[in-house]
């Protein structure tokens, strides 16, 4: 018998960083918000202290989601059988108090105006026949003007670090030129860049393109935060993407909102709690939640007015396929067919590699946002009509925290000897160290090559393939890690009528629930927009004379073994009618308007910059709308 | 399966001779002492309902590993010197200019192998394993999920094989190897001879050594754990004395770098390398979040409903 608690007004699924946000603003205007959180509490002090340890943090994953548990599965096509995700590649979501929020990089972007309306945009510039038949893409059901005070507000609660670009409209050097107007500047000066940064921006000036600084959610600066706390600048450790921070410099929920949502006496967290189903009552309205206490195994109800599906893309759309019931038969949100449509990523890869010799960058210090970028690729800030592919990628080099232990596996290979393996540059993952694969190429990919016989006992992929060993391994480490640069793209991946989440049919978590299943692949709107950024970096290389460098022009098939990028989006999309998306754009569900859903799962697509500061400010957005609005009609429709 | 042939006898002494007489060169090395402060593992507790539908999980892995650092809990002595061999071939050195074998990357191997088979990341061990197949899709088989053989790399780690299996069988394969080529067990070639051996295996020239273990693929994974003991922090066993950050210029573990630091090359050489251990206490001056105290379960908060 599951034991049965008070209902509450709020029951959010996980404590990240949505849920921390709804919490604190809904708690400060007296309504009860309960998160169940499945891993634990952890704080900057003590437990990130002392927390130097690469191979606990990025070799085994000691702050990722455990997936010896519950994992999900993944096939190219649905022509291909799908596998699980046995051990960690592409994406790293995370699990404890504050999510991933706490091991991000804390890139921080809004979305460019015309990302809004991605659809219409380039139809009305391009023409239809721009956007093939199985392209699924939408326009969003926000604009950038609506979303804009929110982005602000976010900014400048958390003091977020960042050169503006573009002032009320008018142009400021030195900023990015693309970006579309803000209110208001940054709170906080940009950080200082890396040696190699400063030498892709020279290149960059000197080709005629316009670089900026990394806007971040680290502060560059001591800053009072909006839970009244000063948190530290920035100490430029070299340990960031994948560690939490030991002086809370790297804004995450634990750093911000949580003691802001605690410090309303009305937010509770519960840790180690598992919530398996949302709960749907006789009238198709959710009732709650079913957990369970994983320390005793004691299986418990939350009942609640509203329930915040907060947790990562994936978790939150596997919640509402479970969630199946007589009114729900194919789970919350999914009356329609709806849920799993429109699942995309971000394109992040490093085409170029660059050697410097008798160079030494320190490329072991600073963190993922000490680096410069050009915009001048991304979106539709430039001419497609004579190119073919819609959409573009964010161009960068310069990012710190570089670890041998994600590097020298997969440092491009220099020697000439009979022991340097092939060393064919497959795909790369992103520049710098901030990714598994942190030298970026070097990496071979691909099928295997005649003669070679391949099992499904092949381990090698996981233990990364490159193949340089011996003398001119040691040589090569010796010579050119920390002369070694990558230039790296981040980009759009379009939505396709063949990519979608649904549940597997062979494969279960360790309660027996099925896993999530992902069909996703690129496809020509991918190795097109790739191609053409590969020639922009090559050319960015050239200009900065390295004494060697490679290209890898052509983009390889979609892998899951290698660390590419966690902005996993889709799959429960936002939009303006209940036949082409899962919820509104306050993330309410259509067919359940009692369920709230938050996070990149939102997303129509995403668009070439990272995620986290929208589905902050849609986050924002959606806490004022419910706290307003929704409990003074509660289960009626916002509009 | 071939069995591996018979060794002669005296094998077992010999080649812990081999590793003692190795050990005599890292007399002078550092040695990890047991870290300052206690971390914990993401937490794993086992059910105490035995209606749980969970299944019992593992026992914690102790952290720091609490190994005596200069002993095998896994490897026989032969087996202990065969890798000690090869990751010597793969990231090679002297006592001068070291490598695997002064860095202990050995040790390091061992201790990663001696908690949960081996697995020291989160690993989902749940059937079916995948089969490849060439031209036409075989029949159903229970427990068996068919992929073409050039798409399964792109699967990432399917392997049914345990960490451990994985070096039994790859060890036993590689003595194989040689006696097949060169008359005699690995340990026991010239380094020139074993230097062939590990090409074979990296070109993809030294076929399967057992139905879910190709050569390449052990090869693969000698390679990725060599750079593992080289370069992860000496508490793990490996990267004795920091020779791995010594021969990158890596600093290691430091507490900060001011930009002026950052933006001038070479900071890595101006530093002394430091482990996880050297780094002092740290005093943020304000003890964030102290005031903050979350119930450890929701059981905790039974009283309040």
């Amino acid at each position: 018998m599951p034991k049965v608690h008070k209902k509450v007004d709020v029951v959010t699924i996980g404590a990240g960083w949505t849920s921390s946000v709804i919490g604190w603003k809904l708690g400060a205007a007296g309504h009860s918000v309960v998160a169940l959180e499945i891993g634990e509490a952890r704080w900057a002090n003590p437990d990130f202290m002392h927390n130097h340890d690469p191979l606990r943090h990025e070799i085994r994953k000691a702050l990722m989601y455990d997936i010896s548990q519950e994992t999900w599965t993944w096939r190219p096509n649905a022509g291909l059988p799908s596998l699980p995700i046995r051990q960690y590649g592409s994406f790293h979501p995370g699990r404890g108090l504050g999510g991933a929020s706490v091991h991000w990089t804390a890139q921080f972007w809004r979305f460019l105006p015309a990302d809004f309306q991605h659809r219409s945009h380039n139809i009305a510039r391009y023409g239809q026949n721009k956007i093939p038949a199985d392209m699924t893409v939408q326009d969003w059901p926000v604009t950038y003007d609506e979303l804009e005070p929110y982005y602000d507000r976010v900014e400048y609660d958390i003091g977020a670090s960042g050169a503006a670009g573009n002032l009320a409209g008018q142009i400021v050097p030195g900023g990015n030129p693309f970006e579309a107007p803000r209110s208001r500047p940054y709170p906080l000066p940009p950080h200082p860049m890396m040696i190699h940064a400063q030498m892709f921006a020279d290149a960059c000036n000197g080709l005629g393109y316009h670089p900026f600084p990394q806007p971040a959610g680290i502060l560059s600066q001591a800053y009072r935060d909006v839970s009244g706390r000063v948190r530290s600048g920035c100490i430029y450790c070299g340990y960031c993407t994948r560690y939490g921070c030991e002086v809370d410099a790297k804004t995450s929920a634990v750093s911000t909102h949580i003691p802001a949502a605690l410090q309303t006496g009305n937010y509770e967290v519960r840790t180690y709690c598992k919530v398996r189903r949302i709960n749907v009552g006789p009238d198709g309205m959710a009732t709650g939640v079913t957990y369970v206490d994983l320390l005793t195994g004691q299986e418990h109800e939350q009942p609640a007015e509203v329930v915040l599906v907060s947790s990562y893309t994936l978790s939150n759309v596997r919640l509402l396929l479970l969630s199946q019931s007589a009114k729900h038969p194919r789970g919350v949100g999914n009356d329609r067919n709806m849920v799993g449509k429109n699942y995309t990523y971000q394109l992040s890869k490093t085409p170029t590699t660059l050697v410097f010799e008798g160079h030494r960058f320190n490329e072991f210090a600073g963190n993922g946002v000490v680096q410069s970028l050009i915009y001048d690729f991304n979106a539709d800030n430039f001419d497609h009509s004579n190119v073919d592919f819609i959409g573009g990628a964010s161009i960068y080099t310069g990012s710190g925290q570089r670890d041998p232990l994600t590097s020298v596996t997969t440092l491009p290979p220099q020697g000439t000897g009979r022991r340097s393996g092939s060393g064919a540059a497959g795909s790369g993952s992103q520049a710098g160290a901030g990714t598994q694969q942190g030298g970026g190429a070097g990496q071979e990919s691909g099928p295997p090559k005649d003669g070679q016989i391949a099992t499904a006992g092949d381990v090698g992929s996981v233990a990364g393939r490159g193949t340089e060993w011996g003398r001119d391994w040691k040589e090569n480490l010796r010579r050119n890690w920390d002369s070694t640069v990558g230039i790296g793209v981040q980009g759009e991946i379009q939505a396709y009528r063949q990519n979608f989440l649904d549940l597997d049919p062979t494969y279960k978590d360790s309660f027996g629930d099925p896993l999530l299943r992902l069909t996703f692949d690129f496809y020509d709107n991918e190795r097109n927009m790739y191609r053409f950024l590969a020639q922009k970096c090559d050319q960015i290389g050239r200009a900065m004379n390295p004494t060697r460098m490679k290209t890898t022009p052509e983009l390889d098939p979609y892998n899951i073994y290698q660390y590419q990028s966690t902005h996993c989006t889709g799959g429960a999309i936002m939009g303006r009618d209940p036949g082409s998306s899962v919820t509104n754009k306050y993330g309410q569900v259509w067919d359940t308007p009692n369920v709230f859903v938050t996070g990149a799962a939102l997303y129509p697509q995403n668009p070439g910059a990272n995620p986290t500061e929208t589905l902050l400010a849609l986050a924002y957005m959606a806490a004022d709308a419910i706290r307003d609005r929704y409990f003074r009609n509660p289960g009626e429709l916002l509009v | 399966m071939k069995t591996p042939p018979e060794q002669p006898p005296g094998m077992e002494r010999r080649s812990f001779l081999k590793v003692a007489g190795s050990l005599a060169l890292l007399v002078t090395a550092c040695r990890p002492n047991p870290a300052r402060s206690a971390q914990q593992l993401p937490n794993r507790v086992a059910p105490e309902n035995p209606n749980s539908p969970l299944p019992a999980r593992d026992t914690p892995t102790p952290f720091p590993p609490d190994q005596p650092p200069d002993t095998f809990q896994v490897f026989t002595p032969h087996e202990a010197a065969t890798v000690e061999a090869a990751t010597a071939r793969i990231l090679p050195g002297d006592p001068s200019d070291p490598g695997a074998r002064e860095a202990g990357v050995v040790y390091y191997i061992d201790h990663m192998l001696s908690y949960h088979e081996g697995f020291n990341e989160p690993t989902y061990r749940k059937p079916p394993f995948a089969q490849t197949y060439q031209g036409t899709r075989p029949a159903d088989r229970p427990r068996v999920v068919w992929v073409p053989a050039d798409q399964i790399y792109r699967y990432g780690y399917q392997n049914i094989l345990t960490p451990r299996e994985v070096y039994r069988i790859g060890l036993a394969g590689l003595d194989r190897l040689a006696n097949a080529r060169f008359g005699k067990d690995f340990v026991d070639l010239a380094g020139g001879q074993q230097d062939t051996l590990i090409g074979l295996m990296a070109d993809g020239q030294a076929g399967n050594f057992d139905r879910n273990l190709t050569a390449q693929s052990f090869f693969h994974n000698l390679r990725r754990h060599t750079a593992e003991g080289m370069f992860s922090d000496p508490i793990y066993g490996g990267n004795r004395n920091l020779v791995g950050y010594k021969l990158v210029g890596h600093p290691g573990a430091q507490r900060a770098y001011t930009p002026a630091q950052f933006q001038t090359e070479g900071e890595g050489l101006r530093r002394k390398p430091q482990s996880f251990e050297d780094l002092h206490t740290f005093n943020p001056g304000q003890r964030a979040n102290d005031e903050v105290v979350l119930p450890v379960t929701g059981e905790d908060m039974q009283h309040k409903h």
